[in-house]
């Protein structure tokens, strides 16, 4: 579970990227973040994985707060950054665990899930190679593996789809519902409105810093009362922002 | 011509840009930079005050355009050597290379620009020791307006020569390093062949030079000639001509040697443009990428590389492999380890005399004396090898890894000075083992220089990490500037020479014996770790907390 309450951060002292806001996901929630470029997607994801401060309100992860208690709220997820172009001089398997040590992970687990991800994303027999030598969504496969190598309750995905193959993108997804069944929560960004279509619970959408709307998508249809597209509803609602 | 225009003002704007945070000017780099200017100002004004003194000799016998020549050379070897890395680094192993590839541009127009970042950079080079050279020669020997002026185009275009020459060594050395399958090793082989081949041209200069020098009777027919006969004798392409066109600046002939000189810079940088012209992008082509197996790793492999080790080592590990895999890392933070002793007592052994008066200083001291020597250089060794000084800087864009990740962030900073310790222990065991070999030295102070030594390595490395949390230069795009164009790097080494330099200068001043001396070591450096230690878990963390690009 994810609480964000009364959350503001601003840059310079002056624009605020992120306005005040409140969110609660509850487990077993795939919950999308969808908004245009530069709505604050990522910033509110900096501030949930301590990666930033909040200069007001406080964040939770399983209880946990991000300020007072990082470490333990940090056990508490895994995180995929927007830009998989990490570490790019080590080779996959020492990625993974480093970063299986990172969250002290037994090696016999450690075996197990390494194989396991690497054969559901296609990625066996590239193991031994630098990561420099992958293509960019062979690295978000790995960025992917490493953020889940512990099992994290929750799940933090900063645009997870971008430069995934089709099939690694259906793993993906399939993997999230599997992790929700379990009563676990995923948190993910997206612009991608057909992704977040298919697979979110429940969905916010934030424009300029400001969350617009907060639910089920079901329910942002008879908000608007509109039986249009997706798309459209969200063209509209940050058009006029 | 507007290209190269267009590719040097984007070069420039990006080494301007990085003095600015937040479209402010950053004050700490400003700070960092005026407390190196003042921390090299004693240097200069020493380089001035020795130049004085030179000129005085000179004038006696009438030779003092030998200081020109000599002020010249030196920065022409200076400039040369120093540019080595330089090139290296910009010409290949810079990130923008795939952005500028795929543009519609020769191989001129992008190296012409890349050279002149570099030329600007040796400006810093010249301004230590090439300024003061003319300025010196031209008070002492009052000389008028004209001089000046020349001396304004010597400054600017100076660097050109020993530049461009470089270039061709490096440009045909990677030129047939790109060859190979594994690119970073062999780039890693090419830079250090491009040293070697550098620094055998050094050797070979100041072997010739001694060659003349002590050749009496030759040296004395010159010295009888006077009217600065001596200034042939300093000789690199065009440094004749300049020499003696400043030294007749007001004559003709002067002249008609300023343009003769000119004449051969230009050359020199057409021999250069035509050299990178065939072969630049025959060497960068294809030199970021990796190669791959794309083989299936046995469970042994997997098991081995899974064993279970704390965050920490594991930590330190990743920081370790990724320093000896980083081609650019490895040449200034691994290697400079391990040739910096050799590089130290090089010197010394080509002249018989230089060996003698090294071995008495080591063997004809007290072994107190020489457990001071030995454990001074423990404290210099880890502060100029740029390990810990950029560890925060090498994260770059990606020190956001480190707050996400649950390990504390004073455990990740002594991860990282961990991995400096392991070098500095490497760089100590090496020390010690050329001298021991060399000079023979006692093998029980050997031992103790390797013991106390760690507490030496370990403020060292301390120190390093303390001055880059301050200032950590995150926003790089190469991995070049995290470790060549790092203020930081600078400050370690000046700070870590302090600190060596007080040790052995406070060593010969109460000449302790070996059993106070170790005490001494042991005590006021017990001290110092603990007060930097608490720095940084104090205030350190809180830096450390606050990163950001």
């Amino acid at each position: 579970m994810i609480e964000l309450r009364n959350v503001t951060k601003s840059y310079n002292g002056k624009i605020k990227a992120v306005d005040n806001l409140n969110l609660v996901i509850p487990n077993g929630e795939i919950f999308g973040f969808l908004g245009p470029n530069g709505a604050g997607k990522t910033t509110t994801i900096k501030m949930i994985t301590g990666i930033l401060e909040a200069d007001e309100g406080s964040i939770s992860i399983n209880g946990h707060d991000i300020r007072k208690n990082s470490l333990e709220a940090k056990k508490q997820f895994g995180f995929v950054p927007d830009n998989p172009n990490m570490f790019l001089r080590l080779k996959g398997f020492e990625y993974l665990n480093f970063m299986a040590a990172i969250y002290g992970v037994s090696t016999e687990q450690r075996l197990k899930r390494i194989e396991l991800m690497a054969r559901r994303f296609e990625l066996s027999n590239a193991l031994g190679d630098q990561i420099q030598s992958y293509s960019h969504g062979m690295r978000q496969k790995i960025v992917v593996m490493g953020a889940l190598i512990h099992e994290p309750p929750v799940w933090m995905l900063d645009e997870p789809m971008t430069g995934l193959d089709p099939r690694s993108s259906y793993v993906l997804k399939e993997m999230m519902r599997e992790h929700t069944a379990s009563d676990k929560t995923v948190f993910f960004s997206t612009h991608v409105l057909d992704v977040a279509e298919k697979i979110c619970d429940r969905v916010a959408i934030i424009n300029k810093g400001k969350i617009l709307f907060t639910g089920k998508l079901d329910e942002m249809r008879e908000h608007f009362k509109s039986s249009e597209s997706l798309e459209k509803i969200f063209l509209e609602m940050t058009e006029n922002e | 011509m507007s290209n190269i225009v267009a590719l040097s003002m984007i070069f420039l704007k990006n080494i301007v840009n990085s003095i600015y945070k937040d479209n402010k000017i950053n004050q700490r780099t400003i700070g960092f930079v005026l407390l190196i200017v003042v921390s090299f100002l004693p240097i200069v004004v020493s380089i001035v005050r020795f130049m004085n003194y030179v000129y005085d000799v000179l004038s006696q016998i009438d030779q003092e355009g030998v200081l020109l020549s000599i002020g010249f050379f030196t920065s022409g070897l200076a400039i040369f050597f120093l540019g080595l890395f330089y090139i290296i680094g910009t010409f290949y192993f810079s990130e923008d290379i795939e952005t500028l590839l795929p543009l519609p541009l020769r191989s001129y127009e992008i190296i012409s620009s890349k050279f002149l970042v570099v030329v600007i950079y040796e400006y810093i080079t010249a301004l230590i020791i090439l300024a003061p050279v003319l300025l010196v020669y031209g008070i002492r020997s009052g000389e008028g307006i004209v001089y000046y002026i020349l001396s304004i185009i010597t400054f600017l275009i100076f660097p050109i020569i020993p530049l461009a020459l470089g270039s061709i060594i490096v440009m045909i050395i990677m030129r047939f390093s790109n060859i190979a399958k594994n690119k970073d090793l062999f780039k890693l082989f090419g830079g250090i062949a491009a040293l070697a081949v550098g620094l055998s041209i050094n050797i070979i200069i100041q072997k010739f030079m001694n060659g003349v020098l002590s050749n009496p009777e030759a040296l004395q027919r010159l010295l009888l000639e006077g009217n600065n006969s001596l200034v042939n004798v300093y000789s690199f392409p065009g440094l004749k001509y300049l020499t003696y066109a400043l030294i007749n600046n007001s004559t003709l002939s002067g002249i008609l040697n300023y343009v003769i000189f000119i004449v051969i810079t230009l050359a020199v940088f057409a021999i250069f443009l035509f050299v990178a012209e065939k072969l630049y992008f025959k060497g960068v082509i294809g030199i970021s990428e990796a190669g791959s197996k794309k083989r299936m790793l046995s469970n042994d492999q997997l098991a081995k590389g899974s064993f279970k080790r704390s965050a920490v080592v594991s930590y330190t590990l990743k920081e370790l492999r990724i320093l000896f895999r980083t081609p650019i890392y490895f040449l200034n933070c691994i290697l400079i380890t391990f040739i910096l002793p050799i590089l130290l007592i090089l010197p010394a052994l080509s002249q018989q005399d230089g060996f003698n008066t090294l071995s008495n200083l080591i063997n004809s001291n007290s072994l107190g004396i020489l457990l001071i020597l030995g454990f001074s250089f423990t404290v210099f060794i880890t502060s100029m090898n740029a390990v810990t000084a950029t560890s925060i800087s090498r994260e770059g864009h990606n020190y956001f890894v480190s707050k996400f990740i649950p390990i504390s962030y004073m455990d990740q900073i002594m991860a990282k000075v961990l991995a400096g310790i392991i070098l500095g222990i490497a760089g100590t065991v090496m020390m010690l083992l050329t001298v021991l070999i060399v000079f023979r030295i006692n093998i029980y102070v050997a031992l103790l220089i390797s013991i106390i030594g760690i507490l030496g390595v370990t403020f060292g490395s301390m120190l390093g990490i303390a001055i880059d949390l301050y200032n950590p230069k995150l926003n790089w795009d190469s991995e070049q500037k995290a470790v060549k164009q790092n203020l930081n790097v600078v400050l370690h080494m000046f700070f870590g020479t302090i600190f060596a330099g007080g040790t052995i200068y406070l060593g010969f001043m109460l000449k302790l014996d070996l059993g106070m001396t170790i005490l001494a070591l042991i005590l006021s450096y017990l001290v110092f770790n603990i007060l930097i230690y608490r720095f940084l878990a104090t205030k350190g963390v809180q830096l450390y907390s606050q990163l950001s690009d």
